[in-house]
């Protein structure tokens, strides 16, 4: 198609077609990621009306404070225990779907109602469900143990709570991108690692991962990117708290940005968390050049 | 032989019941606290069987702007929706069928800004959405979410444009069709279920987009049901906060989504693996 065209014909049809959506998409994600980075290096505060250059000061009183170190932490922790269960869980769901049972197409299509559902509604509803007082979930917990717990009380329980409703929402994605993998193995292939006595996690490490496409890799690598930048679920199910406990580094950029109007530190955290982004999509690359050339 | 394939039976279903079961807990509450009057919902244990009434749904109409936050929601939806599918198709079609020195990469560098948090980008968008008079319009809300959806769009419809077969466009420019001909006529006919599956994709993002209406509307002329949840959250009761009303809200918002799912199932899927599905 085109071939016969003339260089500059060729050029100019393709600018008409692609441009508009590159134009609009580079505009408002590139650009603001430089102004973002040049914000960083000064200290603008909406509502002290302040636009001044302070050099790294942004960055090194960020990693000063203690609060910071530890949502940097916790961020960690969330991102890496939420990735886990996500796998192994949606790797299990996966397996299930694959098999051939009465009611297997509705049952698929339940799975997909946690992630179509708005992050916010799901963050509500569990948050209803926890409640200390008339939750569902903390009925069931008394009638089991006979405690009464307040689970979104305690930091401990509410960044497992968080960690599990963010597992609830996410696997069911997880559990899809596993499956289209599942269903483009030959099932002879299982068998005889089965037979030669392979483990489940050597399965799926060595015969599901490589047969996987790189789509599927590369989704599941931006599904756990999206994970880290969402802040509705932490909007929804503690708000960050109690304390700052289940603050992850995106739910702190709103709060330092959009409720206390201090945006030089936000660039600041912005561009941790970027780096962050990087270092994951630069694995995610490396993953997907290794899968492309060997599937 | 024939027990152990029964146990294995036995153990599937109880698989597959455990996972419907917690799916399904959280959906069921929040359809049940929306039906339950509010007399009944503060109750130690929980009312699992409360009378079930409509009441909710006629206060909430009452207490907010129920009719312009739906309006601005499916204007919204349906905004980004166009916005991004239409200049994804056109980028995919070119990424697809034009050959031109660095295209691969341009491609590459548009996929890549998925991975862009959205948090990363209010501050700077605030302020150029405020700059262009569109802050606390539809069109400013579209104009931002529209380009988020892009990178996927063009991803997954590149890959459904080179399964059109070329030969077909190709005798068509022979007999003297023209570029828009031929889109109009072959290419998007026999794309049809590949767009339809990005549209439904794409609408369930934007419906569900809380940060960008959150950051960018203040009024009653940009805000979504989205921004509106977390504003009848913030309302204190004597019991504490209003959960009947923003269970029934959080139903209207997730209806929608459940209908799309049941009828789109199967398109969502493979849009979504659209690598290796066919």
């Amino acid at each position: 198609m085109f071939s016969n065209y003339s260089k500059l014909k060729k050029y100019l049809i393709f600018s008409i077609l692609v441009g508009p959506a590159v134009l609009l998409r580079f505009s408002t994600s590139f650009y603001p990621i430089i102004r973002t980075i040049y914000l960083s290096f000064f200290k603008h505060n909406l509502m002290e009306q302040v636009h001044r250059y302070v050099g790294f000061n942004n960055f090194t009183s960020l990693l000063n404070d203690q609060t910071i170190v530890d949502v940097i932490g916790f961020t960690l922790v969330f991102i890496a225990v939420s990735v886990i269960l996500q796998l192994v869980l949606g790797m299990v769901i996966a397996n299930l779907l694959n098999t051939n049972f009465k009611g297997r197409k509705i049952v698929r299509t339940l799975n997909l109602l946690p992630w179509v559902i708005p992050v916010i509604v799901s963050g509500y509803v569990f948050r209803w469900m926890l409640n200390a007082d008339y939750g569902l979930i903390t009925d069931w917990i008394f009638r089991l143990s006979g405690k009464e717990v307040q689970l979104l009380i305690n930091s401990f329980y509410a960044r497992m709570s968080l960690i599990l409703v963010n597992v609830w929402r996410n696997t069911p994605f997880m559990a899809i991108v596993l499956l289209a993998g599942l269903q483009s193995i030959p099932d002879e292939l299982y068998e005889a690692a089965k037979i030669d006595g392979a483990s489940w996690f050597q399965r799926f490490l060595h015969i599901t991962l490589p047969a996987s496409s790189s789509t599927i890799v590369t989704l599941g690598l931006f599904n756990i990117i999206w994970q880290i930048a969402n802040i509705d679920i932490i909007l929804g199910l503690t708000q960050g708290g109690p304390g700052s406990s289940t603050t992850v580094i995106a739910y702190r950029i709103y709060q330092l940005g959009m409720q206390w109007f201090s945006w030089g530190s936000a660039s600041a955290l912005s561009v941790y968390l970027l780096i962050i982004v990087a270092v994951i999509s630069l694995i995610a690359l490396y993953l997907y050049r290794r899968f492309e050339f060997s599937s | 032989m024939k027990s152990r394939t029964v146990w294995n039976k036995l153990f599937l279903y109880f698989g597959i019941a455990i996972f419907v079961f917690i799916i399904l807990v959280p959906i069921y509450w929040l359809f049940l606290t929306a039906l339950t009057p509010r007399t009944q919902l503060f109750s130690v244990p929980p009312n699992y069987f409360p009378d079930f009434t409509l009441a909710n749904f006629r206060n909430l109409i009452s207490q907010v702007p129920f009719v312009a936050y739906l309006t601005n929601s499916i204007l919204f939806s349906i905004g980004a929706v166009l916005l991004s599918v239409i200049l994804s198709f056109l980028a995919a079609y070119g990424f697809a069928r034009i050959e031109v020195p660095g295209s691969n990469f341009l491609l590459f560098a548009l996929v890549l800004t998925m991975a862009i948090p959205e948090i990363v980008t209010v501050v700077p968008l605030f302020q150029v959405l405020r700059n262009l008079n569109m802050i606390d319009t539809i069109r400013g809300l579209v104009m931002v979410m529209g380009s988020v959806l892009i990178p996927f769009s063009v991803w997954v419809l590149v890959t459904f444009v080179k399964r059109v077969p070329v030969e077909i466009e190709e005798a068509a420019i022979v007999d003297g069709a023209n570029l828009p001909q031929v889109l109009f006529y072959i290419v998007i006919p026999a794309m049809k279920p590949s767009l339809v599956t990005v549209t439904i994709i794409n609408f369930i993002n934007a419906w569900n987009n809380l940060l960008y209406p959150l950051v960018f509307s203040s009024s009653v002329s940009a805000k979504t049901l989205t921004v509106s949840i977390t504003e009848i959250f913030q309302a204190r009761t004597p019991y504490g906060r209003p959960w009947e009303l923003i269970s029934t809200l959080g139903v209207t918002m997730v209806v929608p989504m459940v209908i799309l799912v049941f009828i789109a199932q199967r398109g969502i899927v493979s849009g979504l693996t659209s690598g290796s599905l066919d």
